[in-house]
């Protein structure tokens, strides 16, 4: 602000005729806005906030087919029936937990090692990039069916290859027990993201400036020091924020198993995602209200997870380089 | 202004006769399932061409699916209210189309004369808001059969008796010797069908509880810890732990299971529904069985003191349905008409070795298959058909029980995760639930 009283007094009329323009009327562009915005709009509302509001209708709603297909009002029955009779709720609900907790701590670090790698210029660094990353380009049903081969278990490659190192006696239908199952399935979404959650830490550590690396150099820290004392913490927003992606992502989880188990064995590979879509389109019924009030709950619970993790694992300090 | 008013009506009168002549060509859309099924298929494009030669300046076009994959598709656009064909492939596995109101009567406009009176039962029920309807032509029927690799059993050294039907102690020799031989004694793949490791159960059931009981089983009005159910499940688990299924059931598709029976002759028997023919009897580079491949029939096995013994499954499976809403309406249910004929079901019985909903005259069939048809003639001379298969049973029992007969049957049971008295009791206790 300036010192001068008359400079001061100077610009006062100039900020009155600012203001007054601002009264007197925005030249703001509501056409052009309404133009390139409406459309966006329109199809978020149709295929995102529409889409929700009917789910959470429904939820509070069953549709009586004998009557004639109508709806009627049953309040947090559907809620009552889950949280008190559903076992297999609770089943797809431990699996999807499971999923969700055990991915993030095998996927990050597995893509943090790959990501030092790749940062300690190791030969043929662009060859491995581009392979540990192209599996994140394949479509869930590819991946999925790629890994049936694998898993097969006259000819696939997991039991060939321990048939062919002396230990056949551990050859199995890997998807055939729930024990094998669903860690054949976490291995599978595990080889599938850690080229994305590579690429990306390795973008957060060559953001991080090199001064901080060489200052440790310098006070004698070795490389694995360096890395625990120096990147990891440096990195901690990033991959706090991966895991709780992560997190997300594998509570979702449906496609991979839609494709590969459908479930099964026994429940062993169900989470919610595919229970909610059996529910609504298996159970020879147009009724939504069920799965509805399942999709309904499970958002609640992820989003109430993803709030606390975050909350416990963001630290408020910023770091900043 | 009059001159105005001239060309107005002349351009309405112009697009009306357009509007007219548009109405008069219409062009049918038609979905269907069997996309990898040739001689269906065949079929299915003579009863195309019969309409289209009857009804000219009209045209049907055939979209293929699978029809797992049509199901959904189906529902989306029915709910949506457009975008679905005007006829298509319609089967038990979505029974709610019914009550929903999308598919149109056919009890009228069909020339039911020509169709078997157990198939026009079957598709006669309860619609929307419970008014009773014919929902569908039944096209293909189909009985749960068990075929064999006649060389295998006798490279195992298995004979068959003469009725074709094995003992239970007979049934479990065979088991085993398979097993002994390295070979599954089923190629069942359950991967990608949720009834497919059920046949054996469900026959073994019938055999021991007679139709009316294993209805009422399955409709949860008999309970699963009846000692005669319980007997069953521990005669099987026995099966099962003899090695009667491959390692692979679990990733093993359906398509998958037909070439380890016939191609890769892995397995000694095949449990399976009679359209078995429609995959396996086309040539051998589109996933036929080989040539010389020796295709037997058993009946079967007969449960101790059984109620059913002698009695076989069939039922009503692939049919057509019409689009209650289809705005060619008169012209839909024309195209499912002509299928009610019996030309056309000697041309299905020719073409695909399956039996039909459709009348047919056994004396005027031509086939190149003919020696299947006595074989099967043969097997099946005594037998009592009851209206009924695995694919079926979902009808009857609710979508709970069936959700728990799936996770027990076609994945618990044969997969050795769970006993039989466990297998019961969840069933039981999803029974009592009622949902």
């Amino acid at each position: 602000m300036s010192a001068d009283p008359a400079g001061r007094a100077a610009a006062l009329p100039r900020l009155g005729a600012r203001a007054a323009t601002r009264r007197a009327g925005p030249r703001r562009p509501w056409v052009a806005i309404g133009v390139f915005l409406g459309p966006t709009l329109l199809l978020y509302f149709a295929f995102a906030i529409y889409p929700v509001l009917v789910t959470f209708y429904n939820s509070v709603h069953t549709l009586r087919m004998d009557l004639g297909m109508v709806y009627e009002f049953v309040g947090l029955e559907h809620f009552r029936e889950i949280l008190t009779s559903d076992e297999v709720f609770w089943k797809a609900a431990a699996n999807s937990l499971t999923w969700g907790l055990v991915a993030p701590i095998v996927d990050i670090p597995l893509a943090l090692g790959l990501a030092l790698v790749l940062h300690a210029r190791v030969p043929f660094a662009r060859f491995f990039r581009t392979v540990w990353f192209t599996p994140v380009l394949m479509s869930y049903p590819v991946v999925g069916v790629i890994w049936l081969w694998v898993y097969n278990y006259d000819w696939g490659m997991a039991n060939l290859v321990l048939r062919a190192v002396g230990l056949g006696s551990h050859a199995q239908a890997w998807l055939a027990s729930p024990t094998t199952a669903l860690p054949a399935l976490i291995l599978v979404t595990t080889w599938m993201f850690a080229g994305f959650n590579m690429v990306v830490l390795l973008a957060a550590i060559h953001a991080i400036p090199g001064d901080y690396l060489d200052a440790a150099r310098v006070d004698g820290a070795g490389a694995a020091r360096r890395t625990i004392h120096v990147l990891v913490p440096l990195l901690r927003p990033t991959l706090v924020n991966l895991a709780i992606l992560d997190f997300i992502g594998k509570m979702k989880q449906f496609a991979l198993v839609w494709v590969m188990t459908r479930g099964g064995p026994m429940w062993g590979t169900e989470t919610v995602a595919t229970y909610v879509v059996k529910r609504a389109f298996e159970w020879k019924t147009l009724d939504l209200g069920y799965p509805s009030a399942v999709a309904v709950l499970w958002f609640v619970i992820i989003f109430g997870l993803s709030y606390v993790f975050m909350r416990l694992l963001q630290r408020r300090e910023a770091l900043e380089f | 202004m009059r001159r105005t008013t001239i060309g107005v009506l002349a351009a309405t009168l112009i697009l009306s006769l357009g509007a007219a002549g548009a109405a008069q060509a219409a062009q049918l859309q038609w979905w269907s399932h069997w996309a990898v099924e040739d001689s269906k298929k065949a079929v299915l494009f003579e009863a195309k061409r019969r309409f289209e030669a009857k009804h000219p300046g009209h045209t049907v076009e055939i979209t293929f699916y699978e029809k797992k994959n049509m199901w959904p598709a189906l529902r989306a656009a029915f709910t949506a209210g457009s975008g679905f064909p005007d006829v298509f492939y319609y089967d038990n596995d979505v029974p709610e189309f019914m009550g929903a109101g999308w598919l149109a009567d056919l009890s009228q406009g069909i020339r039911w004369e020509n169709i078997e009176p157990y198939g026009k039962a079957f598709w006669t029920r309860p619609g929307p808001a419970g008014k009773v309807g014919t929902w569908a032509i039944p096209v293909e029927a189909a009985s749960d059969e068990i075929y064999f690799n006649k060389k295998l059993f006798r490279d195992l050294g298995i004979t068959v008796p003469a009725s074709f039907a094995l003992t239970q102690d007979q049934f479990k020799d065979v088991v085993a010797k398979c097993a002994k031989g390295g070979y599954a004694a089923f190629a069942t793949g359950a991967a990608d069908r949720e009834w497919a490791a059920m046949y054996i159960p469900d026959m073994l059931l019938l055999s021991k509880l007679g139709y009316a009981d294993a209805r009422k089983l399955y409709q949860g009005e008999l309970s699963w810890k009846d000692p005669r159910v319980a007997e069953v499940f521990r005669y099987y688990k026995e099966l099962v732990d003899l090695g009667a299924y491959a390692k692979t059931l679990t990733s093993m598709t359906l398509a998958e299971a037909h070439r380890y029976f016939h191609t890769e002759q892995k397995a000694c028997m095949f449990p399976v529904g009679s359209w078995y023919t429609g995959r396996a009897f086309v040539p051998p580079e589109k996933g036929g069985q080989p040539q010389g491949f020796e295709l037997g029939l058993l009946n079967y096995p007969l449960m101790k003191d059984g109620k059913g013994h002698g009695e076989k499954m069939l039922g009503v499976a692939g049919s057509l349905a019409v689009a209650a809403k289809s705005p060619n309406l008169p012209l839909a249910v024309e195209v499912a008409n002509a299928f009610a004929d019996v030309e056309v079901g000697n041309m299905w019985m020719a073409k695909t070795g399956i039996q039909t909903g459709i009348k047919t005259e056994p004396g005027r069939i031509d086939s190149p298959i003919k020696w299947y048809f006595d074989e099967f003639a043969k097997v099946n001379r005594t037998s009592k058909w009851v209206d009924l298969t695995a694919q079926q049973v979902k009808l009857l029992m609710k979508p709970g029980v069936w959700e728990v007969y799936v996770a027990t049957v076609n994945q618990g049971l044969p997969n050795r995760l769970i006993g039989p008295d466990e297998a019961l009791a969840k069933l039981e206790d999803a029974r009592l639930k009622g949902k």
